[in-house]
């Protein structure tokens, strides 16, 4: 597996165009974004002012939010375009190159899949995290040479809980780029297509943002107020919901009648991994059945 | 396993689509390759080559029947561990090189071995380009590097499609000796599908013809040649005596040939009759100018089994 993996990492990471544009793109124009700000801040304040105020003056809220193109809902709507593009290019271009008839015959199929999987994950996962690192240096530099405060202070405290904040953002955005790459990898297989699957994930993407406000429709539409309760079954819901259980130790709040409040942490996150690992399943059970003739 | 076929392969079928638009690509293929030997698979466009292949390759899945490879089904886990494919044309990471392209696939089927890949590069003529990109090379050079691909894993068995496609002459002659020498050399299998007969003809031991997915034809090149009888050409004078002559004794045709400033007669009689039938001709005062025993080819054996007509003629030799 240890091969199979430095094989897809490998392909994926000397796709310079691909990886260029849809995952260092994050860090890379962040940093961007910083030298050009900064350099202009040099001869005017009020862009160097402008540039900090694009943070929040906490080190520890700024690193965080690069997550919010995986994780906040509504934006997450446009911000998951980029992830989504790479996810499906990874996933389909494998039929576009005509490479499957080489790598099928030398593994199995669903490690084929599960690798391609890790991969984009932990790749997106590098490119947050670098962009949240470019970001607190970024906002330090600008609230640096403005004079003003950039907190909290290190301590072993303050270090000790952002560390964990930041491995509980982790552990949720970690857990939609997998059922993103698992819904990216079924769209593949079946579209056969880059565009075909990104229009696919897209869509999914967009309708579980929406489910909220779906389900209220539908419940109004067939008047089945019941249906509403369906929404905490939905990734957004249990996104959302596990989001606030980190910040605040409380479930979101719902405007549903007889369902106000989310489900228990436990709850939400079990869903995460369920959806993440059935769409996984289903992917590789398709892949699995698949006739490559092309 | 010495004695279990290389390949085997029963009944099987495939059939794309459904109800009223289905097509039957492989009808109840039964198909028993031995193992040490270059074996030929033919058939015209359509005949379903590729598709067999890709089900012997685990690509596509059988719609009946099996495909067995040293005697395991393909669909099990290892079954094709000792098996190398180019699949219909070569297809790689165009902005991978030749040698990061071979140890993506090495890796992927867990068997990576730099010092492999680098003999393979040298050995089909890449190891000069091993280093620049694939979207550099040519269609030959892919080729190439898709033959060194199959053989990745030193498999017992190398399933080639149309290996020679985009090959000049040179590189054809060379492949022809590369695909002998992994027989002869390295106790290889080859199972080789193309549509260059006469190299078919050269390269293998025995070949199978499918067309429209069934087996028509199947057996050793030289028996399949020797199944039907050759021809003699004659030129001789007087022509319309000569002609009046050979019909008392043998079936016969007139054939006119561009640029040949007297007729031929056609005589169906094996190259063992030709001086039989000219001591007859001689004996009827009748001048020969020229024999010429036409040889059966592959290729017009392929052409008359795969039209359904009695076996034609194709390249001449003098006698």
């Amino acid at each position: 597996m240890i091969n199979l993996l430095r094989a897809e990492w490998k392909k994926t990471i000397w796709n310079y165009k691909l990886t260029g544009f849809l995952v260092w793109g994050f860090p890379v124009g962040i940093l961007g974004f910083y030298a050009v700000m900064l350099l202009t801040g040099l001869f005017s304040r009020d862009a160097m002012e402008g540039m900090v105020a694009t943070g929040s003056g906490d080190w520890t809220v700024d690193a965080l939010g690069i997550w919010g193109v995986i994780l906040a809902f509504p934006f997450t709507i446009l911000t998951r375009l980029i992830p989504l593009a790479f996810m499906a290019s990874v996933f389909a271009g494998e039929y576009q190159s005509g490479m499957w008839k080489y790598l099928i015959p030398r593994n199995r199929r669903p490690l084929l899949i599960l690798s391609k999987m890790a991969v984009v994950a932990v790749l997106m996962t590098l490119a947050f995290t670098a962009a949240s690192a470019v970001v607190v240096a970024g906002q330090g530099i600008g609230r640096k040479l403005t004079g003003l405060a950039f907190g909290p202070a290190l301590s072993g405290e303050v270090v000790g809980d952002f560390v964990i904040r930041y491995g509980q953002t982790l552990l949720l955005g970690v857990l939609a780029l997998i059922l993103l790459a698992a819904i990216a990898a079924l769209a593949a297989i079946l579209t056969r297509s880059v565009l075909g699957s990104l229009l696919v994930v897209f869509l999914f993407s967009t309708l579980d943002s929406l489910s909220m406000y779906i389900l209220m429709l539908l419940a109004k539409i067939l008047s089945l107020p019941g249906i509403v309760g369906l929404y905490r079954y939905t990734p957004q819901c249990n996104l959302d919901n596990a989001q606030s259980w980190f910040a605040t130790d409380a479930a979101i709040r719902l405007p549903f009648e007889n369902f106000s409040t989310g489900p228990d942490l436990g709850f939400s996150l079990a869903m995460l991994v369920i959806w993440a690992a059935g769409l996984t399943a289903l992917a590789a059970a398709v892949f699995e059945r698949q006739d490559i003739s092309s | 396993m010495p004695n279990t076929p290389a390949i085997r392969t029963e009944n099987l079928s495939k059939t794309f689509g459904k109800g009223k638009t289905f097509i039957t690509a492989v009808k109840g293929l039964n198909l028993e390759v031995a193992r040490g030997q270059v074996y030929g698979f033919l058939g015209p466009n359509g005949a379903g080559k590729t598709t067999t292949i890709r089900m012997l390759m685990d690509l596509i899945r059988p719609s009946a029947g099996r495909a067995e490879i040293n005697g395991r089904t393909v669909r099990e886990a290892g079954a094709l561990a000792r098996v190398g494919g180019l699949v219909e044309g070569p297809a790689f990471y165009g902005y991978l090189s030749g040698r990061n392209n071979l140890e993506v696939l090495a890796r992927t089927a867990d068997d990576y071995r730099p010092e492999r890949i680098l003999n393979l590069l040298e050995q089909v003529g890449l190891a000069a380009r091993a280093g620049q990109p694939v979207s550099s090379y040519s269609l030959g050079m892919k080729q190439r590097l898709g033959v060194a691909a199959a053989l990745l894993g030193d498999p017992d068995l190398v399933v080639l499609d149309e290996p020679t496609n985009g090959l000049d002459p040179a590189g054809i002659q060379e492949m022809r000796g590369f695909i002998r020498g992994l027989v002869r050399e390295r106790g290889k299998m080859v199972f080789i599908s193309s549509h260059l007969l006469n190299e078919v003809e050269q390269t293998c031991d025995r070949v199978a013809i499918i067309q429209k997915g069934e087996m028509i034809r199947e057996g050793p090149v030289a028996g399949l040649l020797a199944e039907s009888a050759s021809n003699l050409r004659i030129q001789a004078a007087p022509l319309e005596q000569a002609e009046q002559a050979l019909r008392e004794r043998w079936k016969i045709s007139r054939e006119s040939i561009p640029g040949d400033a007297v007729p031929w007669l056609v005589v169906e009689a094996p190259p063992e009759e030709s001086p039989l039938v000219v001591e007859f001709l001689v004996g009827h005062g009748i001048r020969v100018h020229q024999v010429v025993v036409q040889r059966q080819t592959l290729e017009s054996y392929f052409l008359a089994a795969t039209r359904d007509l009695p076996a034609g003629i194709g390249e001449a030799a003098d006698d």
